[in-house]
């Protein structure tokens, strides 16, 4: 019996086409996503090699692939029940003689069979990929069976096995097929949430063993690969993973197993059985005798006006059967909680928690809830389009007189009602969390237009494609399966170079700009773009429409052919004329988007600029050797016009020939970003002119002896904004404009680093490579509202014309770098020590000021009592405009600093959660001494001087103000922030005493910290910060050659004694690092106070030598710390000790029992192994 | 208004010829379309209720062309099909107010005025509130007959609604029919050759989609009159009975022995005695030819 109904069942499976459509889907996702990292899609390649085939590699496309292919659980083993439900078939079928678990058995096992190949041949995909022509083959390794028979064997089948058993027992238990899919969302969903839940606690192993798809197990052995190690290791088949493997194989059986006992060959659900007041049988007796028919005056009504009314009407009622069934409720339950614990931990983005402002309660759960939208629309589509089809109603309908359209239409607008809801949901849950948060600036217009004027227009055109998808095919579950594909692959339809947006349905180049809303500047420019792309893909979505009209069921049930006959019929008799006139409205408009994109003025990309510098720098390479007169004043006027989003500026600069040379020729290059027109004083002839680079060359009719001066005057207008581009940097409010869109001199390669050794490069310091230091003047005028600001003293403020006018002159000479800033903004005003402390900021964002207030107090305190004076009357920080970026910077007594800032959310009595406004203010100002006045040369290295120590200064204020907790939580963050980036790495990873600045900001700023901190602790702060205080004074402000981190370095060496000189060589000038261990920890109470606690310690010392790691035998001082008790922060007592060998038995006395122990606890190591270095009783 | 149907040929893809060339003429009045399962009354149905298409032919009601314009026929159009479902956990008040939205009713007042009406008639009234898909056969057989009644119908197709209906719900659902029928054009398909006996001003039988006859129902028994035979039988003769004369049918008596009813021009033998030609007769007659 089991054997029969197997056989029937797979040659069922097998004469079924949408089997073919899964197994075609799964063979080409691994074979494109194979290729593609294998580059046949002809991708730049990237400075390091990434194998596309590495078990690693593999097992990334495996996730993503079976997190789609989840889908298709459903679609065969929901249906292989389902089948006999639908049909009707099964009371007859339940009551022939067919013992239970064969009919299971055999049923599950026809469908699982299948399942199992269509996954198989996604393997086969990724192998093929590999021996495909065009792939590039330095990017293979070699073949490996072992690799594909481990992701079959330990990922794919347990997790197919455990979902397809779940959806079969759901499917069949309840006998809905969509509960089988809403289930697999929903535990999806759950997971997720459950990894939030459990992401912020730290590692245990209860979540290594109870995550669905063993991924937390996979990670557990893997997160600490580097990217070289990602190449060639394999994934080990570890305790954990198999441990994980286990529970849900046992919970497989476990649920296979309850299955099999609860079901039984009877006609209704055996389970889920809710109380439900439909299920009383409704009785009336019969009709009376002879009737008379009288029925009353109705009005009848086919007008088309009319057919909408009854649409929308129709569309209510179909609505309502969706709402009102339980999965769908649960659905969206499930789904807010999960949206509701995000948006209430809301940490994510920037490691800080954020005030709950409108824009982030929307901004983040728009992420994952269109998500859920989006699959609801998908799923809902085929559900309401086969809906009279699933429930025998189609005759009845069909037969009446209503048009396709209206009934297309009621299900269309039905659709976008569900949408709305679900968009209401994130807006209520956003306001909860707000009012929850003791947040009352509402903004109910914020919320309204964002939800339902940017974002249901996106899934409105989903919705009418859904429709013509779920029209188009008789199976609702392949349209669904279709859709999932398409949704994810239009996303990634630029990796296989279809790059213009016109292309690439319903995206928008501007889709994410939403998340960038700023309380200063809103949506900025890019809402009126992204509204063209819309109503672009809204034509498409108005021809989708049509489609579905041409293939819409109507009457009998036809072959696929036959229906395409009747869509031409339909087509040819009524439909041709508005169909052709969208094609027609679809072409035209798509060409206007395509020319305007390319014809319309805007500045190069970063990418293109790059690509410009770079070619250029093949061909001027040697006019870096040029010598060129040196920048010794500034002085510039610049206007900003905040409601047209434009700029113009003049200026002039004094140069000075600092060399011992004649200087004849001149080199200006100017930012593409900006206009420029420029005139020397002296009489001068064009070389030439390079417009890709905005580069002139310039000849002197007379040289420049040595001492002599030359003035240039220049003019600057922002390229002006387009609809489709913005090309200038100003914003409504909060605009912020650095100095680099000015013109400068001479040539300087690209990517132009020089070691610490070239002493040509120590001519330079690391702001500008065309000046020393400068007499800086600025006349800055902006909107009458706005204020403008920029470095220097203000000397005078006016008005004229409807304008503001500021004129700054800074009263000492400072480095060539400025900013201008303008907005809106309020005051906020301290003198502390005679100098002014001024915060300009947003109305509303006044939360963090008095952090950023301490932050400038104990910062001007630390840095005056430790190094040296602060040189200027007053320090400003001022807020710009988050859509410019999230950053802050330093500029003489001037510290322009994103909004962002301003809307964290501190809690300063929490026991986690750090003062970014606090330490951000106190990082910035540190640079008025670490960077303004020990300047270092422009050489590798330099950021140790500068962004180093604004982070170490920054974490021993934290440690001031907040204690030793709040202080080794931030040092904790470094931590990991170092270790996460090291461990991506691609390139050999510098020393910190050789870092490259900008592109591995991870090194000066995180691992600085670090370093500066371990050594603070071993010498002490008096001998660091005298140390520190002496290359400063040394340094400060002395013109050429600067000096460079060897420089620092050796001041600190001076202040080190012989034991502790290889902490300088471990984490300055080394990249070295532990992957330490504590285990067989024991406790032995002796008699009285004595405790005896022993433990082995294992400490693995590695340095990377030219790219690879190396074993160092260790000579560390180690510290241990213990715990009276587990939920201490800080240790109670601490035992330092020094360690020369790998292995190590220890035994200490702490003198109590404690509950914990830790490796290391003042975090002084680079170890990756950290979260695992404690032991807890 | 007249239903005219000529020529109607239509092959399933299986090459089963559903209708052979069946034309009608049907009037005001009941029409009955009898015919044993598999003759082709649904499929001739469904092509009256613009379900479906013919390969060929054509079919007009007044002057409306119904293959040319289904929109104008669906709104006279009374369907009720053979095997209908409904939408689970939806009232019978809240269905009926769904298909006359679909039926063109598109004020919310004329809605209730008519549901109430149809409700009141098919005396669904009390239940209004319940969910349909717990109806009863019956009760979901007269929900049908609501819902039809609700665009007034001037052409009715009911397609073997007495299948499965208890013998005091048949009746009473025959009445209602009737009642419409009295001014309008009601074609019912059924093969249950009581429920036209009574009922149909026309009768027309269809067999393996061909027209057999098209008569009034007294007109085609007359036509019948001293032809029909009647004997009883013992259970052992039945066979060659049947070999040896046209049997029209067979039925058991309580005592085990066998009444058969036989067509013939002439008394075949001494055992059999003339009866008087029922409906009965004349359906198996036709089919039996």
């Amino acid at each position: 019996m089991f054997l029969r109904i197997l056989k029937y069942e797979l040659s069922y499976w097998l004469k079924n086409p949408a089997v073919y459509a899964y197994a075609g889907f799964s063979f080409l996702f691994g074979l494109l996503s194979v290729a593609g990292n294998a580059g046949i899609f002809g991708e730049e390649s990237t400075s390091a090699t990434t194998y596309a085939n590495t078990p690693f590699a593999l097992y990334r496309v495996m996730d993503l692939y079976f997190k789609i292919a989840l889908f298709m659980v459903p679609a065969l083993m929901g249906q292989s029940v389902y089948r006999d439900f639908k049909c009707n078939g099964h009371p007859i079928l339940y009551s022939y003689p067919i013992p239970k678990a064969a009919f299971l058995n055999a049923k599950f096992l026809g469908a699982f069979w299948v399942l199992s190949v269509i996954v198989l041949l996604f393997l086969a995909g990724c192998f093929t990929a590999t021996i495909l022509p065009g792939v590039n083959q330095n990017l293979i390794v070699s073949f490996n069976a072992d690799t594909y028979v481990q992701l079959f064997l330990v990922y794919l089948l347990p997790n197919l096995l455990w979902f397809s058993v779940l959806v079969f027992s759901v499917v069949l238990l309840t006998r809905s097929l969509y509960i089988g899919y809403i289930s697999i969302v929903m535990i999806l969903i759950v997971r997720t949430l459950f990894l939030r839940l459990a992401g912020s606690a730290e590692i245990n192993t209860m979540l290594l063993i109870l995550e669905l798809l063993g991924d937390s197990a996979t990670s557990y052995y893997t997160y600490r690969w580097s990217n070289a190690e990602q190449q060639i290791l394999d994934i080990p088949v570890g305790k954990f993973i198999l441990l994980n493997r286990l529970f849900w194989l046992c919970m497989t059986f476990a649920l296979s197993f309850f299955t099999l006992k609860s079901f039984s060959f009877v006609q209704n659900p055996a389970i889920f059985r809710f109380r439900n007041k439909w299920a009383e049988q409704a009785s009336s007796s019969n009709i009376g005798s002879i009737l008379k028919l009288n029925l009353p005056t109705v009005r009848y009504n086919y007008s088309w006006i009319s057919h909408i009314k009854k649409a929308w009407l129709l569309s209510r009622k179909e609505a309502l059967s969706i709402l009102r069934t339980k999965a769908f409720i649960v659905l969206v339950f499930v789904g807010a909680l999960l949206v509701y614990v995000l948006l209430a931990q809301m940490n994510a983005p920037y490691g800080v928690r954020l005030l709950p402002a409108t824009w982030v309660m929307l901004a983040f759960p728009i992420l994952f809830f269109s998500l859920l939208v989006q699959f609801i629309t998908f799923l809902y589509a085929g559900i309401l389009v086969s809906k009279s089809d699933t429930y025998r109603m189609g005759q009845l309908i069909d037969s009446t007189p209503v048009p396709n359209w209206t009934l297309a239409l009621s299900k269309l607008m039905a659709l976008i009602k569900i949408q709305v809801l679900l968009l209401t949901v994130i807006m209520v849950l956003g306001i909860g969390v707000q009012i929850s948060q003791g947040y009352y600036h509402l903004e109910f217009t914020h919320y309204l237009f964002d939800l339902f004027a940017i974002h249901l227009i996106g899934f409105i055109i989903w919705a009418l494609a859904a429709l013509a998808v779920q029209t188009i095919f008789t199976n609702a579950w392949l349209g669904l399966f279709i859709l999932v594909v398409c949704f994810f692959g239009v996303s990634q339809l630029e990796i296989i170079g279809i790059e213009k947006y016109i292309y690439r349905f319903n995206q928008s180049p501007f889709d994410g700009f939403y998340l960038y809303y700023s309380d200063l500047s809103g949506y900025g420019h890019g809402l009126l773009p992204y509204f063209i792309y819309k109503c672009y893909w809204l034509l498409f979505g108005i021809f989708f429409f049509m489609i579905s009209l041409l293939f819409w069921r109507r009457g009998l049930k036809t072959s696929f052919r036959k229906r395409i006959q009747f869509a031409g019929q339909r087509l040819g008799r009524t439909l041709w004329i508005p169909v052709c006139l969208c094609i027609l409205a679809i072409i035209s408009f798509g060409f206007w988007i395509d020319t305007a994109t390319i014809h319309q003025v805007r500045i190069p990309t970063m990418k293109e600029q790059e690509s410009r510098y770079r070619l250029a720098d093949a061909k001027y390479a040697l006019l870096q050797n040029l010598t060129q007169p040196r920048v010794v004043a500034v002085q510039v006027q610049i206007d900003i016009f905040p409601d047209d989003l434009k700029y113009t500026s003049t200026g002039t600069y004094q140069l000075v020939n600092k060399s011992k040379d004649k200087i004849d020729t001149i080199i200006v290059h100017s930012s593409l970003d900006v206009i420029t027109d420029f005139t020397l004083s002296k009489a001068s002839s064009i070389i030439f002119k390079d417009p890709t680079i905005n580069l002139t060359l310039l000849k002197l009719a007379k040289p420049l002896h040595p001492g002599d001066s030359l003035s240039l005057h220049f003019n600057i207008e922002s390229i002006p904004n387009t609809l489709f581009y913005k090309n200038t940097v100003v914003e409504k409010d909060g605009t912020y404009i650095n100095a680099l869109v000015y013109p400068g001199f001479g040539y300087r390669t690209y990517d132009f680093s020089a070691g610490t050794k070239d002493t040509t490069a120590f001519q330079n310091h690391y702001r500008s490579f065309d000046s020393d230091y400068i007499l800086f003047e600025a006349t800055v005028s902006t909107a009458e509202d706005q204020t403008a600001l920029a470095p220097g003293d203000l000397i005078h403020s006016w008005q004229a014309d409807g304008r503001k006018y500021f004129q700054y002159k800074c009263p000492k000479p400072v480095t060539n770098d400025f900013a201008f800033v303008s907005g809106k903004y309020v005051l906020t005003k301290e003198k502390y020590h005679g100098i002014d402390l001024e915060i300009y900021h947003h109305k509303n964002h006044g939360r963090n000021v008095g952090h950023m207030m301490e932050g400038l107090k104990t910062t001007l305190d630390y840095c005056e009592k430790h190094f040296s004076p602060y040189p200027h009357k007053q320090i400003r920080i001022i807020e710009f405009s988050r859509t410019i970026g999230n950053y802050a910077q330093s500029f003489a007594q001037t510290i322009p600093y994103s909004e962002i800032g301003f809307i964290t959310d501190i809690d300063e009595d929490a026991a986690v959660g750090w003062n970014l406004p606090f330490v951000g203010a106190s990082h910035e100002f540190a640079h008025q001494w670490w960077g303004m006045q020990a300047i270092p040369a422009d050489v590798v290295g330099a950021k140790m001087i500068t962004e180093s120590m604004a982070e170490f200064v920054s974490l021993k204020v934290l440690e001031e103000k907040y204690g030793r907790v709040k202080a080794l939580e931030f040092l904790s963050k470094s931590h990991s922030k170092y270790l996460e980036n090291s461990l991506a790495e691609t390139e050999t990873e510098p020393a910190l005493a050789f870092n490259t600045g900008n592109e591995k900001a991870y090194i000066p700023y995180q691992k600085g910290m670090i370093a500066f901190n371990t050594l603070d602790h071993f010498l002490g702060e008096e001998k660091l910060n005298s140390a520190l205080k002496n290359y400063l004074t040394s340094v400060k402000l002395k013109s050429a050659p600067y000096s460079t981190s060897l420089d620092m370095l050796s001041f600190i060496r001076q202040e080190t004694s012989d034991s502790l000189q290889y902490l300088i060589d471990d984490v300055f000038e080394t990249v070295t690092f532990f992957e330490n261990t504590i285990y067989d920890a024991k406790i032995e109470s002796k008699s009285g106070a004595a405790h005896q606690v022993s433990f082995l310690l294992e400490i693995n010392k590695f340095r990377l030598q030219k790219g690879r790691k190396e074993r160092l035998i260790p000579h560390d001082w180690v510290e241990i710390g213990f715990y009276k008790k587990r939920s201490n922060a800080l240790p109670d007592t601490v035992q330092v000790i020094r360690i020369d060998q790998v292995k190590n038995a220890l035994i200490f006395d702490p003198g109590f029992s404690p509950e914990k122990i830790v490796l290391d606890p003042n975090l002084l190591m680079i170890d990756k192994n950290r979260p695992f270095n404690k032991i807890e009783w | 208004m007249k239903l005219d149907i000529q020529q109607l040929q239509i092959t399933y893809p299986n090459g089963v010829k559903a209708l052979d060339g069946v034309s009608l003429h049907i009037g005001t009045g009941m029409f009955g379309l009898l015919g044993p399962n598999g003759a082709g009354k649904s499929t001739l149905m469904r092509i009256i209720a613009t379900l479906q298409k013919p390969d060929a032919g054509a079919v007009s009601f007044g002057d409306i062309n119904l293959l040319g314009d289904p929109m104008a026929l669906r709104k006279v159009l009374g369907y009720l099909p053979q095997d209908f479902g409904v939408y689970p956990k939806v009232s019978a008040e809240s269905l009926l107010d769904y298909f006359a939205l679909l039926k063109g009713i598109d004020s919310k007042a004329d809605r209730k005025a008519i549901i109430q009406e149809v409700l009141e008639i098919t005396n669904l009234f009390d239940v209004r509130k319940k969910e349909v898909a717990a109806f009863s056969g019956g009760m979901k057989q007269r929900f049908g007959i609501a819902q039809l009644l609700l665009n007034k119908p001037k052409l009715i197709v009911v397609d073997e609604p007495t299948a499965g209906l208890d013998p005091v719900e048949r009746n009473r659902f025959l009445n209602v029919l009737r009642e419409i029928g009295v001014e309008n054009t009601v074609i019912f398909s059924t093969h249950i050759v009581e429920d036209i006996k009574d009922l149909c001003h026309q009768v027309a039988i269809l067999n393996q989609g061909k027209m057999l006859l098209q008569s009034t129902p007294t007109e085609a028994i007359n036509q019948l009159k001293g032809k029909i035979w009647a004997m009883q039988i013992e259970r052992q003769a039945l066979e060659q009975t049947e070999k040896a004369y046209t049997v029209l049918s067979s039925k058991y008596n309580t005592d085990n022995s066998i009444r058969v009813r036989v067509f013939s021009e002439s008394q075949p033998s001494e055992d059999f005695i003339g009866v008087e030609p029922e409906l009965e007769d004349v359906y198996f007659s036709q089919i039996r030819n």
